[in-house]
């Protein structure tokens, strides 16, 4: 099975300094498996799916992609939720520089990039996590097979997806496990583990609240506080939660509620 | 195309989430032009309740096998509401806004939709992009209004709507600037556009808020529950004592923001009407972008007294031309004691 990593901040890093740190992330990814899931490490998951103010410029996105290309790698690009008018002019801009790159896979968050993705062929729009609205909540103890299935088990919806060709779908290791439906099926299925989303916002933790003037505003300019620190809730079971800048995250380690045979690719997110 | 001085002459309309049919008259006197409401009929609460909801009005004391407060919980009271509705001369939407429908539920909320037209329900309030697929296919006739929860941001969102859906109306999220709706309803004049107003500012997005917001395992919301819940910092890297307690003071203004709690800032609030979240100061910006309704929302399943004060003051603003420090005035006379402290905090703006 194909391993892919998806480090949620410095995406940079991770490539720049890959000698330091891919070996140990890797160890970290593999280690909770058992040895009969034979991972092979191949990709690497740039960009962040709750913030485009976090997605690299475009003369440091070529330098990644480079860097990766070296690694024998290959690049997802991670594209944002809640994109705003802006933000959406600025992707279009990027794409046009990546027209004459190879195939690349766009990890698709709002509506609105299938779209857009239309006019680049050579970009594969894959459906990102957070398009699947399954209920994500670290609350949540039980067992119902209505929680285990979000729309994709409508054949419609898949299909309107295939007609903007998305053939690979990501999913969530969510607590509640998953059902898998075939629909037919000429999709392959990823899953991310450990980090999951819970929500995101478009009113930044710190960023809202560390400017004088129009504080608690919806895309108040920031300084990426969230590169430097993030608050971490505990509950009275002693069960953690992350609020990383405009997004909280859970972490579920546990597979046992997935059927890994339908699954081509792990994405390790951390 | 429309001129100029027509579109600033449409009045805006108001609509206000209801919760019985002994909220309409008042509603309607005070000026509410729509109404709309959660409809989740028996034979889904006993099939579905409380894992799945029809919509997202799920509040802690709404989601039950036998309570529907917020809901409308029968086909009686539904028929009843509309036809008082309809007796004013005004409409009735109702939220099927969920995030999404599995396949084993289409079959019932198939007939659930039909039996809303046969009432004569004025239009669908819809947030997953499955269900607008599925109306199609069952050729269901009714106005679609696409839901907040829907997350329209830009126009490429827009686009892919367009191209494949025949919709009436947009609801904004909660958490969009101003300018972008300005550019979206200009892209796109053909639709309606509706933009939150007053109550219920949640600190997540609504498309992208993923966590239940009430149910028979987990009482309450999860944004309530994290901010009650112990909190620290984690630092990435060796940060100074000034960095480290400049974060510290972020966190205490951010909570204290969400949960509505600085004493400094509420203490001059009505003590029997507690400040709402408010948009009004950004109205006057909002029907010069030509946005056709403002919606005061009701999830909480606020007070009537509280819902009238809200459609008086909204209607006020729509109707004249106030400046932004008269709004705020008018505001604080009515939560605050005439003191502007809580419209300084800006604890409580939508935008």
């Amino acid at each position: 099975m194909d391993l892919g990593i998806f480090p949620i901040l410095d995406n940079e890093d991770y490539v720049e300094q890959k000698h330091i740190l891919l070996p140990s992330i890797i160890d970290n990814a593999t280690k909770d498996f058992s040895k009969s899931i034979n991972l092979k490490f191949n990709r690497i998951y740039v960009g962040s799916e709750f913030c485009e103010r976090l997605f690299p410029s475009p003369k440091k996105l070529l330098r990644i992609l480079r860097g990766a290309e070296e690694l024998n790698l290959k690049t997802s690009l991670v594209t944002p939720a809640m994109l705003t008018e802006t933000g959406a002019k600025q992707f279009q801009y990027i794409f046009n520089k990546l027209r004459n790159k190879n195939r690349l896979e766009i990890i698709v968050n709002c509506w609105g990039m299938l779209e857009l993705l239309r006019d680049y062929k050579n970009l594969e729009p894959v459906f990102g996590r957070s398009l699947n609205k399954i209920k994500r909540d670290p609350r949540w103890r039980g067992d119902s097979s209505a929680l285990k299935q979000s729309s994709l088990s409508i054949s419609s919806f898949t299909n309107l997806l295939k007609k903007y060709r998305v053939r690979k779908i990501e999913l969530d290791n969510v607590p509640q496990g998953l059902i898998i439906n075939s629909n037919g099926d000429e999709l392959q299925y990823h899953l991310y583990f450990s980090k999951i989303p819970i929500s995101f916002s478009k009113i930044c933790v710190f960023g809202s609240t560390n400017i004088k003037g129009r504080k608690f505003s919806i895309d108040s300019p920031c300084q990426k506080e969230c590169q430097d620190y993030s608050i971490i809730y505990r509950d009275e079971a002693g069960k953690t939660t992350e609020h990383i800048g405009r997004a909280v995250y859970m972490e579920n380690k546990n597979l046992d509620k997935i059927n890994l045979k339908r699954i081509s690719r792990l994405i390790f997110s951390f | 195309m429309l001129s100029e001085s027509f579109l600033n002459s449409k009045i805006m309309k108001i609509c206000i989430g209801i919760q019985n049919i002994n909220e309409i008259k008042a509603l309607v006197q005070a000026g509410a032009d729509e109404f709309f409401c959660g409809f989740t009929p028996k034979e889904w609460r006993d099939k579905f309740i409380p894992e799945v909801g029809l919509n997202r009005r799920e509040s802690s004391f709404s989601c039950s096998k036998t309570r529907t407060n917020i809901n409308i919980g029968t086909y009686a009271e539904l028929k009843d509401v509309i036809k008082e509705i309809h007796k004013y001369s005004k409409k009735l939407y109702i939220n099927f806004n969920a995030h999404y429908y599995t396949a084993s539920a289409l079959p019932l909320l198939h007939k659930i939709l039909n039996n809303c037209v046969k009432y004569k329900v004025d239009g669908m309030t819809i947030a997953d992009l499955a269900l607008l697929i599925k109306l199609k296919e069952w050729k269901i006739k009714t106005k679609i209004i696409l839901s907040g929860e829907f997350g329209i941001r830009n126009s490429q969102d827009l686009t892919f709507i367009n191209n494949n859906f025949e919709i009436s109306r947009v609801i904004f999220p909660r958490h969009i600037t101003t300018k972008d709706m300005t550019a979206l309803i200009s892209a796109f004049p053909q639709y309606e556009y509706e933009a939150f107003a007053m109550n219920t500012r949640c600190p997540f997005d609504g498309a992208n808020c993923f966590a239940f917001h009430a149910g028979k395992k987990v009482r309450i919301r999860l944004c309530a529950n994290l901010l009650n819940s112990i909190k620290e910092l984690s630092f990435k890297k060796n940060k100074s004592s000034a960095f480290i307690k400049k974060a510290f003071d972020n966190l205490e203004k951010y909570i204290d923001r969400e949960t509505n709690r600085n004493p400094s800032v509420f203490k001059s609030a009505n003590r029997y009407l507690k400040p709402p979240h408010c948009g009004l100061c950004e109205l006057p910006t909002l029907k010069k972008a030509r946005v056709d309704v403002i919606k005061i929302c009701g999830r909480e399943g606020q007070l009537l007294e509280e819902k009238i004060l809200a459609v008086r003051l909204a209607k006020e603003i729509i109707t004249n031309n106030h400046s932004t420090k008269k709004i705020q005035a008018i505001y604080s006379a009515c939560y605050a004691n005439n003191r502007r402290e809580i419209c300084k905090s800006k604890y409580l703006c939508y935008y």
